[in-house]
């Protein structure tokens, strides 16, 4: 489903600022499959993310997402991509603070062809409650604590119902109970059929996951222990 | 009305800076539209000039009591074209004078008259009545669309000028209480039995009138044939001008600082949301849309506030500086401020590498 294909990256070419941050990337995610990705800050963990997200393009290699050429892929294409293929859940949530949850969660939809303005709402209320967090659907972002936003954030990445969920460090700011519950909502998702990729610096949580693979210096290799 | 939808959230989440933005927009479209109006006449009087008058001055303004003198002169062969008038007293409706100005065909065919309501058609039949415009000082008592008996004579108001056509009237004869009347059958000859006075506007051949005679002031209609030296005329103009020039550039730098400072803050703060939007779907051109969409929004019920407040303000301000015209131009000269104040800050905004 995901293939990655000697995928370089390399920030400022030919200057002297030049970073290469990633190296020469090897990676297959199969379909339903639950992988974490770990590295210590500066590895290429986000790089790697946006790149899997389709929010930058390697500077080098192939990416197939469910046999497209992603290199190829038109803007327009991209953009239907990450709407309806793929749900992104953030270290810090990427809530609209001073937006309820509920308008929170309905922003994909806007940008969706598939679902009609009137159906928004009720797609969001389904999501919501998906994620367990139905009482709180009207509260402003800014007023929920940490694992709430972390599920309404769960609740956005999931009301396209995506085939892809990237988490990018998910628990990183929460307490290790939060995290446990936000890794059983993950898990949960999975269970559902949803591929899901989190990226974390944690192992307690990679080892919640089926495969995990590190990532150093711009080179990745699966962690088989 | 997905769009809508998110326009209605735009607006939500940023109340303080659209409100800052109509502000400032109500701010600049007055500035500006007081700058206009101060130098447009200026402008388009060096256009005129500029574009083919030969020599450094023309003939170009002649007044006399002695209607044959002025029909002398109209009869003139270096006179291509030429706009005259009589002017009479009249007792008006509540007993005060008012002063009549019988205006050759010309004026009204010939001169882009600056009114509201309707323009006085010469072909028209206004059931015997005198077709007139009507100045703005007594545009409150004499209405649009209505007929008046003026010393016998019926009148009828098909619109009201603006004070920008006052040069038409000489002040000694009539202060600003006029009717540009168009009286074709000489009916108001028998006002007070006689003219007070009469005169005409020429050009040189083969030149439009108005752009000369927006050029003069009042007291540059002298009596007899006047040699108007336009270049030396022009030059104190500009120098006139340029004082209002500094002011111009001042409220326009003072704006585009503004509209830069309030757009970086929007946008500084609203990054992240951006960023997050693009990752479930949201076109950058669409977040630019939205933005702009915002801002037109914002801009719009500026003018609109503006319109209103001219409007309440029954004055020369109201209605001669705040002119739909100039408003255009001063809206246009907003939204190119606007434009170059968060273009390049949103397009930077959507760097994807940086977040």
């Amino acid at each position: 489903m995901i293939e990655l294909k000697n995928i370089v990256k390399t920030y400022y070419p030919q200057k002297s600022t030049e970073v290469k941050a990633l190296k020469g990337v090897d990676l297959k995610i199969e379909k339903g499959e639950m992988v974490a990705i770990m590295g210590v800050s500066g590895s290429g963990k986000s790089t790697l993310l946006h790149i899997l997200g389709c929010l930058s393009k390697p500077t080098d290699g192939k990416y197939f997402l469910d046999g497209e050429d992603m290199n190829e892929a038109k803007r327009k294409q991209v953009y239907k991509i990450r709407n309806e293929k793929i749900g992104f859940i953030f270290q810090d949530y990427g809530l609209i603070e001073d937006k309820s949850v509920l308008e929170n969660v309905m922003y994909p939809l806007a940008f969706s062809k598939n679902v009609k303005f009137l159906k928004m709402k009720k797609t969001a209320q389904k999501a919501i409650a998906d994620v367990g967090i139905s009482e709180l659907a009207r509260k402003k972002a800014s007023k929920l604590s940490g694992g709430q936003k972390q599920r309404a954030a769960a609740a956005r990445a999931i009301v396209n119902d995506p085939d892809i969920i990237l988490a990018d460090e998910p628990t990183a700011a929460l307490d290790s109970k939060t995290a446990d519950e936000v890794m059983a909502l993950l898990k949960r998702l999975n269970e559902k059929g949803k591929t899901i990729i989190v990226v974390t610096h944690d192992k307690r949580i990679a080892d919640m996951c089926q495969k995990t693979y590190v990532i150093t210096d711009g080179c990745i290799k699966e962690d088989t222990q | 009305m997905k769009f809508l939808w998110m326009l209605k959230n735009e607006f939500k989440s940023s109340k303080l800076s659209a409100f800052l933005i109509f502000a400032e927009g109500v701010f600049i479209l007055v500035c500006f539209c007081i700058c206009i109006s101060l130098s447009v006449d200026t402008l388009s009087a060096a256009v005129y000039f500029h574009s083919g008058f030969d020599g450094n001055s023309v003939k170009a303004a002649f007044k006399s009591a002695d209607m044959d003198e002025y029909k002398e002169a109209f009869a003139s062969d270096e006179i291509d074209l030429a706009v005259y008038v009589n002017y009479y007293f009249a007792q008006g409706k509540d007993g005060s004078t008012v002063f009549m100005g019988s205006y050759s065909e010309s004026a009204f065919t010939e001169l882009n008259l600056s009114y509201s309501g309707s323009p006085v058609d010469i072909n028209k039949d206004y059931g015997g009545a005198v077709p007139a415009m009507v100045s703005r000082t007594l545009s409150k008592q004499y209405k649009t669309g209505e007929t008046y008996d003026i010393g016998g004579v019926q009148v009828y108001v098909c619109g009201k000028l603006n004070d920008k056509n006052l040069w038409m009237m000489s002040s000694e004869f009539t202060g600003e209480n006029f009717f540009m009347c168009y009286d074709k059958d000489g009916r108001l000859s028998a006002l007070e039995k006689s003219a007070v006075g009469c005169g005409f506007f020429t050009t040189q051949k083969g030149r439009p009138i108005e752009g000369l005679i927006n050029s003069l002031n009042s007291n540059e209609l002298v009596n007899g044939a006047y040699e108007f030296d336009w270049r030396n005329k022009m030059s104190e103009d500009f120098d006139r001008l340029s004082g209002n020039l500094i002011i111009g550039i001042l409220v326009f730098l003072i704006s585009a600082v503004g509209f830069c400072a309030n757009n970086v803050l929007t946008i500084k703060k609203n990054e992240r949301d951006y960023y997050c939007q693009m990752c479930t779907g949201q076109k950058k051109s669409s977040i630019i849309l939205l933005f702009a969409a915002r801002m037109a929004v914002c801009l719009i019920a500026g003018v609109i506030a503006v319109i209103i407040f001219s409007k309440r303000l029954n004055t020369y301000f109201g209605e001669e500086i705040i002119t739909s015209v100039n408003l255009l131009a001063a809206s246009g000269l907003c939204v190119f401020l606007c434009l170059i104040s968060s273009l390049p800050l949103l397009l930077n905004a959507f760097n994807v590498e940086k977040q």
